[in-house]
């Protein structure tokens, strides 16, 4: 498949701070590339960097073919979501977007089937200071349609809204993949929320890559068990001398395992310790965050 | 196209900032009012005409870029608005001058045109007996306020308050035309001759209405204003390209 960007070796300095360190990624046609890292791991930096926001220390950056720091062409089958969605406060979003799609040069008929696309319709003559959250970052996602882009990029485009609002927006950027074959660079901190949206991962820390695959490879078999129970404290004493590692949080115990014959494992324990007349309220499998990757 | 794609770039920036109108057209109704006021003035060439009228109007234009060069464009910034700007397929360099035409040059050529535009029409026959005069003092009017526009976008740059850059630009227009008057205040009780032109070299407009009346001016005091605006205007063209990079 066609490489729409390519990152090589790309450092960015600010003062002295290593923002990216020899970065390389590619992003290819139709991939839904999710860049997971922590605060300051250097995703937005990135994101900039590849649309030629940002001038690099070193190291070389193609988007479609072209160098965006040095040609806003290369710009042009882009959209772009940022992380606080920001369009023009006093300008209705129709009227807002009819500008927009002259400059790229795009027949009027867009802007209504990007709004409906996003959900929007009825709301087409509000001016963008009288959207609720999650209808401000639709609005952006709208406008980043308006170019029919290639690539959508979107940095952390969920971080301000509500749960069932973040699931809606990942939902429409599924949705976006599928039909308009788009691909789509996402990132965020939260990596559960990415893993069922994305095809391909790359985990940030510090400026620098440190994995980049299928969710299947990033994850692996790592889960967490949360355990909710009324003697927290003994099952742990009892789960650690049996080798599982695993921290305590209030009433609740978070087991981390790494194979499917440790997950058994510690359910088999656990069901003998209710066996045994031990209080507990709730188990639960959770998809692990970023920490316990960056651990893994 | 690129032509194309910088108009819509500009007509965003301008129907944004414009809205709600109120302040800008109650700036637009004084204007106006200035230059009808025009026919009360003893004036008797288009030079004096031009000072008479456009003398308080580039006072309220100044104060008027002070907001919407300075502080307007620091809150364009801080909201994540110029961002999303610099995501269009338009260069950062074309985006900065589009920037400078929506807050500064367009701004100062309507608050200054239409006095100017009012006060040749009511003192037509004043106006009328050279219009070249009266059109010089006009474009000298306008590249002062240029002047004043150029700082205040520079300042925009240092601070990440609107209201701080606000008070940051008003206080150099102050500043400016302060340091004016007390050069030439210096100037005429000490019976320095230098300090006299110095003054009057700070503006513009002093300077071409010298000219104008036949009072000899040296070349240096002509070039003043025009050369600093040029400078700060290329300085704010190659900073503000590097500056957009967010």
């Amino acid at each position: 498949m066609e490489d729409i960007i390519i990152i090589d070796s790309v450092t960015k300095k600010y003062g002295k701070l290593i923002a990216l360190d020899n970065v390389s990624l590619r992003v290819k046609k139709g991939e839904i590339m999710a860049l997971v890292g922590p605060n300051g791991a250097g995703k937005s930096t990135l994101i900039k960097t590849s649309l030629g926001l940002l001038k690099r220390d070193s190291g070389k950056v193609l988007l479609f073919g072209k160098d965006p720091f040095f040609d806003p062409n290369a710009r042009r089958s882009v959209g772009v979501i940022f992380e606080r969605p920001s369009l023009p406060v006093s300008m209705p979003i129709l009227e807002f977007l009819t500008h927009v799609s002259k400059i790229y040069n795009k027949d009027s008929k867009i802007i209504r089937e990007v709004i409906e696309l996003v959900g929007l319709k009825g709301k087409e003559n509000t001016p963008f200071s009288q959207l609720s959250a999650g209808q401000r970052q639709r609005a952006a996602i709208a406008h980043a349609l308006i170019s029919e882009p290639e690539l959508i990029i979107a940095d952390e485009p969920t971080s301000n809204l509500d749960p069932v609002e973040r699931n809606k927006i990942l939902d429409l950027f599924t949705k976006i993949n599928k039909e308009n074959q788009l691909t789509i660079i996402i990132s965020s901190h939260v990596l559960h929320e990415l893993l069922r949206v994305s095809n391909k991962i790359a985990i940030l820390k510090s400026g620098k890559i440190l994995k980049v695959g299928t969710p299947d490879d990033i994850v692996k078999n790592v889960s967490i068990a949360r355990i909710r129970c009324k003697n927290p404290l003994k099952i742990k004493e009892n789960l650690e001398k049996i080798g599982f590692s695993l921290n305590a949080e209030g009433d609740n115990l978070y087991v981390k395992t790494e194979s499917n014959e440790k997950t058994s494992l510690l359910l088999n324990v656990l069901s003998q310790e209710i066996k045994n007349g031990e209080q507990i309220y709730g188990i639960e499998l959770i998809e692990p965050g970023i920490e316990e990757i960056l651990e893994g | 196209m690129a032509a194309k794609r910088s108009w819509e770039l500009i007509l965003i920036d301008l129907w944004d900032s414009l809205r709600p109108p109120s302040f800008d057209i109650m700036l637009i109704l004084v204007a106006t009012l200035s230059g009808i006021l025009s026919v009360l003035e003893p004036v008797t060439t288009p030079p004096a005409v031009a000072n008479a009228v456009l003398g308080a109007v580039l006072f309220v234009t100044s104060l008027y870029l002070a907001l919407r060069a300075s502080s307007d464009l620091v809150n364009l910034v801080q909201t994540g608005v110029m961002p999303l700007y610099l995501t269009y397929p338009i260069s950062r360099r074309v985006t900065s001058l589009i920037i400078y035409l929506t807050r500064v040059f367009l701004p100062s050529l309507i608050l200054l045109g239409i006095p100017a535009i009012v006060s040749g029409i009511m003192l037509y026959p004043v106006v009328g007996k050279n219009i070249g005069e009266f059109l010089i003092m006009w474009i000298a009017y306008l590249i002062q306020a240029q002047l004043y526009g150029s700082i205040f976008i520079l300042a925009s740059n240092k601070t990440k308050s609107t209201g701080t850059s606000a008070v940051i630009s008003i206080t150099g227009y102050f500043g400016y035309t302060a340091t004016s008057v007390i050069l030439a205040l210096i100037g005429s009780i000490d019976n320095i001759g230098i300090l006299n032109k110095i003054a009057n070299s700070m503006g513009f407009y002093n300077v071409l209405y010298d000219m104008l009346t036949g009072i000899s001016t040296p070349l240096w005091e002509i070039l003043v204003v025009p050369i600093i605006f040029l400078a700060l205007f290329i300085t704010y063209i190659i900073y503000f390209t590097r500056r957009f990079e967010p």
